[in-house]
């Protein structure tokens, strides 16, 4: 049996009569990108601060690498929180440092480690310019690369891509992919399902602090797959024939998205599309439906909704 | 262990950079040095007028006796039966001045004196000397001159069982010495005690306390700082005994720093400093911690410093002339008894007088109950804190968290949904 990088066994966490966190059990695996999803204030955050011990569940276990969170093991994880910095007035190359010799490295090992970190992230020239020099995308790297200094078994990534450009946000993806290659459980939180849902294997959809959906990517999709097509093009796409419904794509600016019967095959549709010169087609793929899409199937509502509830209670409770 | 002395490291190596440290370690003893040597120079600064060679004097009261010899006079003494030849004299310079003992003088002790020049600095002395000669002889004193002028010389003080004697040269710095050496002390303690609240309120504020609360403990993180700040503290005072050592060798070498010679800094006066404020430094790092992790800003952590330290040693400062007039006294006594005023008030004690060894006991075991108590006490809150952000704490709160068996990180969430976060 493989052993886990984390076990989660029926963990709640309550503030007063909130249910921050609701019996939530899920594991993570050595080599394996896993994806906790949902919205603002779902409790992905609280799993994550009880994962590091920084919190207490109130009830359950949580167990890394098969043993009870010590401080030799919090040298096995690299976290990147969501609330993160840098020492802004001192040069980039010893805040790197001095934060790998308390991950357990030497200084010269630690200091060797974040100038080949700060190489491949497109910063080496960089290295002896304060942090308060950097813009907020070269933080966001710096931010990452000091996550991963002391070669993690495990890192926890909470929102990994808020405020990257696209082009770093490749670079990173490209790490994290690395990372994974080399055997480290990567477990990635974002409330924005899209960042993260291309890279992950498994995940974990989390709603109001419960489990919504638990599982790999590729058979999550499966299970709520739309027998159907998305189209952009002109045409009235309701008189095609095997169509049942016709609405908006919500995962695609300009997209049709065409319900076929059961008994319509996409080839069919596309030949009859092809041959009626009263259709004009710019775009035609298999309709996949987007985590977005499955998490409004499996709770019912939103995300955004959750996330505009929960800011209006937190402005409260402030 | 590692991780505290990274951290310590870190603390130190950062802080000595700040141009606030930079000032408060060479700064300080520069300006005070600079201030000490103007003072000297200005009160030797007397500009040297030229002497008179002939002074005229008409005595209307018969004081004066022509047979009185009278010693360091350093002009002749002309003398005039009226005041109109003397006035002559004087415009065709046959005479520098003339006095004059007038009617009366014996109850009034006016003296006119009349000059076109300014005086020569010894005038008035030799003035002095005819006249006490004159009237002392009249009298029958046959005491030496010098004496009736000045009955004595030199004091020296006896302090008793501390071994130490000052003379009177010495005396003006042997009270000044002890204070201002408390005062260097509780400088430096106030220093890193600011740079002890900045760095949490900077850690906080950049979110780096994230990392590193995942990365090392609470208590870790505060032994770290506290060592490394404390290390730093000893560096400012290193630099600054270097330079009083400096101004003390130097110093009696120069001629108008000649006093500086007499200043004694004994060694029992040094080791009650560092153990008093090395004790005090404690005490206070573990009341700054505590509140300094509440603190929202900057400017709220200076406020809470102020609040802290202000009263350790305001009241020893206002009250220095109980201390200097009665050491082992009740209000001087009392205040070295107490943890937050102890470290400058027995240090100060100690400095002015020989105070009993089980007075010393008696406030070093109470300092270091009491540094105990607040640092278990910190450590709670401080724990509680760490991922606090600009949340309004109340006292009850805290004494709740203070008392509590347990103590776990507060967050956001746990205090607007229950506030909890100690059980």
């Amino acid at each position: 049996m493989q052993q886990t990088a984390i076990s989660v066994e029926h963990i709640t966490k309550t503030y007063g009569t909130f249910k921050a966190v609701d019996d939530l059990s899920f594991e993570v695996y050595p080599g394996e990108i896993f994806a906790m999803l949902g919205p603002n204030g779902a409790g992905k955050s609280t799993t994550i601060r009880m994962i590091l011990d920084i919190l207490r569940p109130d009830v359950g276990n949580i167990s890394i690498f098969g043993e009870k969170i010590n401080e030799a093991l919090k040298h096995r994880i690299g976290y990147l929180p969501e609330e993160r910095g840098l020492y802004r007035e001192v040069p980039v190359i010893e805040v790197m440092t001095y934060l790998g010799s308390l991950k357990g490295l030497t200084r010269p090992e630690a200091k060797k480690r974040a100038m080949r970190l700060l190489e491949q992230l497109e910063l080496g020239d960089k290295a002896k310019k304060k942090v308060k020099e950097f813009s907020k995308g070269m933080q966001q790297k710096v931010q990452f690369a000091v996550t991963i200094i002391h070669e993690p078994d495990l890192i926890i990534v909470d929102e990994p891509f808020s405020g990257l450009d696209p082009v770093n946000t490749q670079l990173i993806k490209g790490m994290v992919k690395d990372l994974k290659q080399k055997g480290t459980a990567i477990v990635m939180s974002s409330h924005e399902m899209f960042q993260v849902e291309e890279m992950a294997d498994r995940l974990l959809m989390v709603n109001r602090g419960k489990l919504a959906l638990y599982g790999g990517v590729d058979e999550v999709r499966r299970r709520y797959a739309i027998h159907g097509i998305i189209v952009e093009g002109t045409g009235d796409w309701s008189l095609l024939n095997g169509v049942e419904k016709v609405e908006p794509a919500t995962n695609s600016r300009n997209g049709i998205l065409i319900h076929l019967d059961p008994a319509t095959s996409t080839d069919t549709i596309l030949t009859e599309i092809s041959s009626n010169s009263a259709y004009h087609i710019t775009k035609f793929e298999q309709a996949v439906p987007s985590l977005n899409d499955i998490f409004i199937t499996v709770a019912g509502e939103r995300p955004e909704d959750i996330e505009a509830e929960h800011k209006q209670k937190v402005s409260v409770n402030v | 262990m590692s991780k505290i002395l990274q951290i310590a490291r870190r603390e130190y190596n950062y802080n000595i950079r700040k141009p606030s440290f930079l000032f408060a370690a060479f700064g300080t003893p520069l300006i005070i040095i600079g201030l000490w040597v103007l003072l000297f120079a200005f009160s030797g600064n007397t500009t040297e007028r030229p002497a008179f060679s002939r002074v005229g004097m008409i005595d209307t009261v018969g004081i004066i006796n022509p047979d009185v010899a009278v010693d360091n006079i350093s002009f002749e003494i002309i003398p005039y039966t009226d005041e109109a030849s003397a006035s002559a004299d004087l415009d065709t310079e046959q005479i520098e001045a003339y006095f004059v003992l007038p009617e009366g003088f014996k109850t009034s002790g006016i003296l006119p004196i009349y000059a076109y020049k300014e005086l020569p600095n010894d005038f008035q002395y030799s003035i002095r000397r005819l006249i006490l000669a004159n009237i002392s002889a009249e009298a029958g004193v046959t005491m030496p001159l010098d004496r009736i002028l000045n009955p004595f010389n030199e004091i020296n003080v006896q302090i008793l069982d501390s071994g130490r004697t000052v003379n009177d040269a010495g005396i003006v710095f042997t009270f000044l010495a002890p204070f201002f050496f408390s005062l260097l002390f509780w400088i430096s303690m106030q220093t890193t005690g600011n740079f002890l609240m900045n760095g949490l309120v900077e850690e906080k504020k950049n979110r780096i306390i994230e990392i590193l609360v995942t990365t090392t403990t609470p208590t870790q993180l505060l032994m770290g700082k506290i060592l490394g700040l404390g290390l730093l503290g000893l560096t400012q005072i290193g630099l600054w005994l270097g330079a009083a050592l400096l101004a003390l060798t130097v110093g009696p070498k120069i001629e108008f720093l000649s006093g500086l010679g007499n200043v004694q800094l004994p060694l029992e006066l040094i080791t009650a400093g560092f153990l008093f404020f090395g004790l005090g430094y404690l005490f206070n790092a573990g009341l700054l911690a505590g509140v300094g992790v509440l603190a929202g800003n900057e400017q709220q952590s200076n406020q809470y410093s102020a609040f802290i330290l202000l009263p350790g040693y305001l009241p020893p400062i206002f009250l220095i002339g109980e201390f200097i007039s009665n050491s082992n006294g009740s209000t001087a006594t009392l205040l070295s008894m107490i943890p937050i005023t102890a470290p400058f008030s027995m240090v100060m004690r100690i400095g002015f007088g020989a105070v009993p060894p089980e007075q010393i006991v008696i406030s070093l075991g109470i300092l270091l109950v009491s540094t105990i108590i607040v640092s278990w006490a910190a450590g709670k809150v401080f724990r509680w804190g760490l991922l606090l952000y600009g949340k309004k704490i109340r006292i009850p709160e805290l004494l709740r968290v203070v008392t509590s068996r347990k103590v776990t990180y507060a967050t956001s969430a746990t205090l607007s949904e229950s506030g909890k976060g100690a059980e």
